[in-house]
């Protein structure tokens, strides 16, 4: 498993502690309830302070799944 | 604290059956992460409470401390930003930043504060309001340069500064430092642009965390440190008296050793705040006292007390001082320059707090004095502050004089001190005192329950509520008020939920007359005592059981015959102020 994998992983598990390990990387905001606008800010947070990135406006619209967030991050980290 | 670790902590759950602490959090931004943070930091805190944040809506300042009056909660956090005093101050809003403006922008301001003052005091009357004012840096109005302060922007500071000054003033509003918070949140990395417009959440983590452990630390003000123990060579002098002699020690300017002055004078200041001042020292008594007699030294010698000079092991001298403070190691700081005696006295009392005298580093030392300022913080000062050295001076006098009296001769001892007890309620002139007893005495406490003010409030206003605070004083001196009782009258039985001496007011069987004054002025034939047993509260269930068949392991009833026939011979004269019933619920 990639750092950036289970650092990711990590920070779902804080922002939604309901959900496993192993749902964590299929997790998506239509499939968890719990993933409401504040959710997203606060994932966005949790995920900026993590990784010392900062996410942009428009880079909030990838923060829909887990799979659009970690690509959003390996294109940020390739970039630096 | 970093927001993944606040969130873990705010998730936490509480012991089982853990009472709540409900604050109300009012602000006009989005409350977001501060609320977590808020959250986090009083649940470190208060580990034993379920802490519970409510917030009210978003652009709303006012309304929310309307909303916070009418909440019920414990204790209110209110954040007050630029933009709750004129829009135009935010960056939310678009009223213009021209020369034109600002005036009215001064006005807007000034009668806002004026306006959230009012709401403050009122929100106040019904909770303790922790009030943070505002931490963000202006946005840039003027016209001058950015390393010149203009007049608008000195007029804007000077109103929040009228703000925070006037509200300080209020009773129950507790006023968070700028200082503290400019020491670790400097102002050019507070403000988060982006948060503040796509969430309307204006702070950086980093800076939401530094404001919500200040608030936190005002709603829930952990109990002060009751007592300080220091070394004396090479931390309150420099130099080895037994080398150097009295007259080698120094404690100057000239000779670099200045920073010895300055503990000195911190530990006078603790002194006459009402902190215990021992020392623990290896040293040959005689010279030690010499040298505490030196007229330069900046705190008194009869601030000092005890004074355990001798060869022996520190941890030893220590135990001798908690003893004749009768405080718990939790409550007290050691400071010595030797690593070797802090580690042995840690080793013997974990729960102290003990803290390296940095002799050659005048930077660390200093911060030194400000940590223990900081653990020695208290909300007010009150009479007893100052008796409280004397007071336990008099105290070890009284205790050597009862030990001494003949084997069954305490009675004729007790009889002859000519002792005075003063019973009052708890009122304007007592509940500051009455309110600190409670959450703060361990030994003689029914159950070692603490009050919250908002708590301790609503037991003097139930119906039936009885309120008692206990003075004392006898030929030794004055101790000041000393116990403390709170309780309810429901038919002939009077319940007792609340009652603390303190441990300075053992042996003078100020307990029994209290019973025996409830018994007497109450006219009820019970007594019944919300006693739970605590690691700490032996003194208090010692006393229960003499009237009791056996235990108390939990709750219980002291019959008035049983009381009467059992209770010592008392010969304390007594004074009584008012009726103990609070004023509130008498018919």
């Amino acid at each position: 498993m990639s750092d950036i994998q289970q650092r990711l992983i990590n920070c779902f598990s804080v922002v939604f502690p309901d959900l496993s390990a192993d749902e964590i990387p299929r997790a998506g905001s239509a499939s968890v309830a719990a993933w409401d606008s504040l959710a997203t800010v606060t994932l966005v947070s949790v995920v900026e302070e993590e990784f010392g990135v900062t996410i942009s406006a428009e880079e909030y619209e990838s923060f829909v799944s887990f799979a659009l967030v970690r690509e959003c991050l390996e294109g940020k980290t390739a970039h630096a | 604290m970093k927001l993944s670790e606040a969130l873990k902590i705010a998730r936490t759950k509480p012991p089982a059956g853990a009472g709540k602490l409900k604050v109300y959090l009012a602000c006009g931004f989005t409350p977001l992460h501060l609320e977590t943070f808020l959250a986090a930091h009083l649940c470190q805190l208060s580990p034993e409470r379920d802490v519970e944040i409510q917030t009210g809506s978003y652009g709303d300042l006012r309304g929310n401390l309307a909303r916070l009056g009418e909440s019920r909660c414990d204790a209110g956090a209110v954040v007050v930003e630029w933009s709750d005093l004129d829009p135009r101050l935010g960056l939310r809003s678009l009223g213009g930043w021209g020369p034109k403006i600002l005036e009215d922008i001064e006005t807007n301001v000034a009668a806002s504060a004026s306006r959230l003052l009012r709401l403050i005091e009122e929100a106040a009357q019904a909770a303790p309001v922790a009030l943070c004012l505002p931490t963000l840096p202006l946005p840039p109005l003027s016209h001058l340069p950015s390393a010149q302060a203009g007049a608008h922007e000195l007029a804007l500071q000077r109103a929040a500064q009228d703000f925070a000054l006037k509200a300080a003033a209020v009773p129950g509003v507790r006023v968070t430092s700028q200082q503290r918070l400019n020491e670790s949140s400097p102002l050019a990395v507070r403000l988060d642009v982006k948060s503040e417009l796509t969430t309307g959440f204006p702070y950086r983590l980093e800076h939401a965390a530094r404001v919500a452990e200040l608030l936190a630390r005002l709603v829930q003000p952990r109990p002060p440190k009751k007592g300080l123990i220091t070394d004396l060579d090479d931390t309150l002098w420099r130099g080895i008296l037994g080398e150097d002699g009295v007259g080698g020690l120094t404690w100057e300017l000239d000779r670099r050793t200045h920073i010895h002055a300055l503990y000195q004078q911190l530990l006078a200041a603790l002194a006459e705040s009402g902190a215990l001042v021992g020392v623990a020292s290896k040293n040959d008594h005689a010279l030690a006292l010499e040298a505490l007699g030196r007229e330069d030294l900046l705190v008194r010698k009869e601030e000092l007390f005890p004074l355990e000079v001798n060869w022996g092991q520190k941890s030893q001298s220590v135990e001798k001082i908690l003893r004749a403070w009768n405080v718990s190691a939790d409550a007290v700081v050691f400071v010595d320059d030797s690593p070797i005696e802090l580690a042995e006295v840690k080793a013997l009392h974990p729960e102290m707090e003990c803290l390296l005298f940095p002799k050659d580093d005048e930077q660390a030392a200093y911060q030194l004095f400000i940590t223990l300022r900081d653990l020695f913080g208290k909300q007010e000062l009150l009479e007893e502050d100052a008796l409280r050295a004397e007071s336990l001076r008099r105290a070890a006098e009284f205790e050597s004089r009862a030990q001494d009296a003949p084997s069954g001769a305490l009675e004729d001892f007790l009889a002859h001190v000519e002792a005075e007890i003063t019973f009052a309620p708890v009122d304007a002139a007592t509940e500051a005192r009455a309110f600190e007893l409670i959450n703060k005495t361990n030994q003689f406490n029914l159950n070692g329950a603490r009050l919250g003010e908002s708590e301790f409030r609503a037991a003097l206003r139930r119906p039936g509520a009885v309120s008692l605070v206990v003075s004392y004083r006898d030929k030794f001196g004055p101790l000041g008020k000393i116990a403390v009782l709170l309780g309810r009258v429901e038919n002939s039985t009077v319940k007792v939920e609340t009652w603390v001496m303190s441990c300075r007011a053992f042996s003078r069987h100020i307990e029994f007359r209290c019973l025996e004054y409830l018994f007497e002025n109450l006219k009820v034939s019970e007594i019944e005592v919300a006693y739970s047993p605590t690691p700490r509260n032996g003194p208090a269930r010692e006393f229960l059981a003499q009237f009791l068949d056996e235990g108390p392991d939990g709750a219980c009833r002291i019959r008035r015959k049983i009381f009467m026939s059992r209770k010592p011979a008392l010969f304390q004269k007594v004074n009584s102020v008012s009726h103990v019933r609070h004023p509130a619920t008498i018919d």
